[in-house]
């Protein structure tokens, strides 16, 4: 008896012990935060006691908004700034600068030093090659720059590139989950809903309030009905936040003419019917061009699901909303002979690439970039203008989507996410520190998260303009890094910045190519705005729905692009048509579409 | 004393199993101790990874782990025998393996019989490097050399054009080219190395035997056709019922690199459909049980050819 209660007696006090000295150890790195803050203060020589109450975000008193209101006078339009201003810019969380955008927040009380010493897990693949910059991630300067700023460290595991699914699963089946998971999905059967099911996954509706800037944007933002609606699934659970667009460009994809083409065929409009552009693809071809149209295709349409020159038939890659509001199977429809026709004679005449099924992005390059090749490609106007461009030094001229009548409204495959798909980013069921989690998340939807992840740091990389708007001056590094002249792509993608980062933006803001010219972006709204959009918003499926048409879905897909594309080399007649029809029509594609009709109802009542 | 003495009567393979292994043991333990490394791998990793077929009768989610995922019976195989395309897959699986064995099995035979005759051993030295290179050249990259050869204006293009007398666009493109172009690589790739066994099993061979012919007045033919081939013969069809035990296996990733879908029709395997099927979309339960599947009517051809082999040339692997 009285050993035992010795015992209890010996365990207590190791308790009390422990939890003395955890406490102390939390007063100790709490102290050391407020010293770091005030180096960090003084090194910046800030207009001291004004600038750490604004950086520390505390409710603003008439002094700070004086202070504010001065930083913003001394940052806003300045095109040399000092040392010392961009240290301000740099290491504080003071965004009085910024001007008003799309309903952003700004709430850093969370930064408040609380999170200082939490080391975050993140699992994220590697995109735009940013995992062969900085092999270790949290050395990326944005990185390491929202690191200070909210005083949590950053651990990154990055799967290698092509390897993801298995390396994601491995790691799942292991039983030791990262803090955070991001881009995900595809990676997991059964997606999101699954992974909730399945317990990868917390629902984050009860945590809102740790995420104060991302709600306020979904709240404040003119797009905010559309937001709502898509950043929940039907259930109203918020399995994962998501990249919010603060503008949509418009379908990125669409045909790009070389201005060279138009100049030698001698046509001065661009193309809008079908008819036309049959004139004009020969024009092409007899001024010599070899293979006037090129574009990616592997399941019989142009191209990446945009359904380009198909859309005036009214037939589509995959499923579509049609004019009752009903979903429906797009390859099958009725005007699928008409495609298939023009486009068989177009290949047959010698107007469309004859490598188009095996050529890859590099063997579209090479056609359009050599000056007998491709007249035209359909693919991203960006690329396509730089690739133009540095060859033969002329521009690319945009052309709407084909219609088959002169004045019929074009139509695109296309539904404009406000709520980017597959960015998901969700918090593990092992997530020791949600709020802090959160805290490091949610900076992405602030001000300064907006400005710091989109245009990289101040100086160096970005400038301010006199509306409060970040821009890159000529002389940015963006532009001029030995790395970035010389590898492009990537390098300039990520190298400084972190646009696809989890949080808040708007390519035409922030694209180094896109804000040098504007003009691109005109293109992609032509083709988006005026035209009628099919496309399927993000509906989504329970696990049961989803693993019911998985054989369902992949059989289609083999029979539309075994059927179609033989259709279009010749090797088939135009008249198997019916019999893929018939094809597809057994494999079960009624069902395929029911499943989808059930979502797309449930994302209408939502 | 009468049991001893009856024991000490019974000879050595009448008595108990467990005897013998003790005796052998105590006789032989230095090869049995060199064996042991030998057998903790094949336990480890060929034996008791066994037990993850059960994943073909679940429901597998890694993150509930082996033991929490829910039975499904045969659902998967199910799915796959109820395929509308399971026929052709299974057609074009035999169809390549079954092609790439008629040609592709004799030619390291030939090349290694012909290189045997070869006396200048410096030209004989540089053959052989050239022809284990393509061995040795990653996967992708060869399917890229493949792919533009075989692309419009690319030389094998030109030549099938040659003959043909029409225009073709990448030969890729035609169902009908793409066995030849598969196994045809192939063979390019495998020859050099795939001669190399027959190579060191034409180097045991007794150079009297080679002798007693010449005295005899053996040429050259006589000499390959009655000593060397025979001597050899062992080897060939070891090496003939292991890859017939292959027929319904096949790797995905070279068809991965070459097919498209206007050649589905003959170059969709079983392979590259778990690929599409399971493999990119994480349904691994799926992936085992058509891997089972396929095991078993593997072992089925593997022990037939076996079988068969005993009979005529009384050569087998067990």
């Amino acid at each position: 008896m009285m050993k035992k209660q010795r015992k209890q007696w010996l365990a207590g006090t190791a308790a009390a012990i422990l939890a003395a000295s955890l406490l102390g150890g939390c007063g100790g790195s709490g102290g050391n935060s407020t010293t770091a803050a005030t180096t960090a203060a003084t090194t910046a020589a800030a207009t001291t006691a004004a600038a750490t109450t604004a950086a520390a975000g505390t409710a603003a008193s008439e002094e700070t908004q004086a202070a504010e209101s001065d930083l913003a006078a001394r940052i806003r339009g300045n095109t040399n700034p000092s040392a010392e201003e961009i240290a301000l810019v740099n290491t504080t969380l003071d965004d009085s600068y910024l001007g008003d955008f799309y309903g952003l927040g700004s709430d850093y009380s969370a930064y408040d030093g609380r999170f200082d010493g939490v080391t975050l897990d993140i699992w994220m693949p590697s995109l735009y090659g940013t995992a062969d910059i900085y092999p270790d991630l949290s050395q990326h300067p944005v990185f390491k720059q929202v690191s200070e700023l909210t005083g949590i460290k950053l651990n990154f595991i990055t799967p290698t590139v092509g390897e993801e699914a298995t390396e994601f699963n491995l790691m799942i089946s292991g039983g030791e989950l990262p803090d955070i998971i991001m881009r995900y999905n595809t990676y997991y059967t059964g997606g999101l809903p699954a992974a909730y099911e399945d317990g990868l996954i917390i629902d984050l509706a009860e945590y809102e309030q740790y995420l104060p800037n991302y709600m306020k944007f979904l709240n404040d933002s003119a797009n905010s009905e559309a937001m709502k609606v898509e950043s929940v699934n039907d259930e109203h659970q918020r399995l994962a936040i998501s990249v919010l667009n603060t503008g949509v460009a418009g379908v990125p994809y669409g045909l790009c003419i070389r201005e060279e083409a138009m100049e030698r065929t001698g046509w001065t409009e661009v193309p809008e019917t079908i008819d036309e552009w049959h004139d004009f693809l020969t024009d092409c071809k007899n001024a010599g061009y070899s293979a006037p149209l090129t574009f990616a295709c592997s399941d019989g349409f142009i191209s990446n699901g945009f359904s380009c020159f198909a859309s005036a038939y009214g037939v589509y890659s995959g499923l579509f909303v049609d004019d009752n509001n009903k979903i429906a199977y797009g390859p099958i429809q009725e005007g699928l002979e008409g495609y298939l026709e023009t486009m068989s004679q177009w290949y047959k005449e010698g107007l469309i690439d004859q490598d188009f099924a095996t050529g890859d992005s590099t063997h579209r390059t090479s056609l359009i970039t050599s000056a007998d090749g491709s007249a035209v490609i359909h693919n991203s106007p960006s690329t396509i203008a730089k690739a133009v461009k540095g060859e033969i030094g002329k521009d690319v001229i945009a052309a709407p989507y084909p219609v088959l009548n002169k004045g019929d409204q074009t139509a695109v495959d296309y539904y404009p996410n406000w709520v980017s798909t597959g960015t998901y980013t969700s918090i593990t069921t092992q997530c020791d520190n949600i709020e802090a989690a959160l805290a490091f998340l949610d900076f992405g939807y602030s001000k300064k998260g907006w400005e710091l992840y989109g245009l990289g740091s101040y100086g160096d990389i970005h400038l301010i303009d006199e509306n409060g708007k970040p821009y890159y001056p000529d002389d940015s590094l963006v532009y001029t890094d030995e790395e970035i002249v010389q590898n492009g792509g990537n390098y300039s993608l990520s190298k400084y910045r972190l646009h696809w980062f989890t949080g808040a933006y708007w390519e035409v803001d922030s694209s180094p190519t896109g804000t040098k010219n504007p003009q691109l972006y005109e293109i992609l709204g032509d083709w988006t705005w005026d035209s009628k959009r099919v496309g399927l918003p993000p509906v989504s499926l329970t696990p049961e729905e989803s693993a019911s048409i998985v054989d369902i879905s992949n059989n289609i897909k083999t029979a539309k692009s075994e059927y179609l594309m033989k259709i279009i080399m010749g090797q088939l007649p135009v008249s198997a048509a019916e019999e893929y029809r018939q094809t597809v029509k057994e494999m079960g594609v009624d069902q395929y579409v029911a499943v989808y009709q059930a979502a797309y109802d449930r994302f209408l009542t939502r | 004393m009468s049991k001893k003495k009856k024991q000490t009567v019974l000879l050595e393979y009448q008595q108990p199993f467990w005897t013998r292994v003790k005796k052998d043991l105590r006789r032989n333990w230095f090869a049995y101790f060199v064996f042991i490394p030998v057998l903790i791998w094949y336990i480890v990793f060929h034996y008791l990874p066994m037990y993850g077929v059960l994943i073909a009768f679940k429901d597998f989610k890694p993150l509930l782990g082996f033991a929490r995922s829910k039975w499904v019976g045969l659902k998967n195989f199910v799915d796959f025998f109820s395929n509308p395309y399971l026929f052709r897959l299974v057609k074009n699986t035999l169809m390549l393996n079954l092609w790439s064995l008629v040609l592709g099995f004799p030619a390291p035979i030939i090349l290694a019989l012909l290189m045997n005759e070869v006396r200048n051993a410096a030209f004989k030295r540089t053959v052989q490097t050239i022809t284990y290179m393509p061995h040795f050249v990653s996967l992708v990259v060869a399917c890229g050399i493949i792919r533009l050869f075989v692309a419009s204006g690319g030389p094998i293009n030109q030549i099938v054009n040659f003959f043909t007398g029409t225009e073709h666009s990448s030969l890729l493109n035609y169902a009908s080219m793409y066995r030849p172009i598969y196994v045809l690589s192939g063979i390019w790739q495998g020859i050099g190395w795939g001669s190399i066994i027959y190579l060191s099993a034409m180097a045991s061979v007794d150079p009297q035997l080679y002798e007693a012919a010449e005295i005899d007045g053996g040429g050259r033919l006589v000499k390959m056709w009655h000593i060397t081939i025979p001597s050899i013969l062992p080897t060939i069809m070891i090496l003939l019922i292991r890859d017939l035990g292959g027929l319904l296996s096949s790797g995905y990733q070279k068809a991965i690199l070459l097919y498209n879908s206007m050649t589905y029709e003959t170059a969709d395997t079983i392979a590259t459909y778990v690929y599409r099927r399971g493999l990119q979309q994480g349904n691994y339960s799926f992936s085992a049980a058509v891997g089972l599947s396929s095991a078993v009517i593997n072992f089925v051809l593997l022990y037939i050819s076996n079988k068969v082999s005993k009979k005529l040339t009384e050569t087998s692997l067990f």
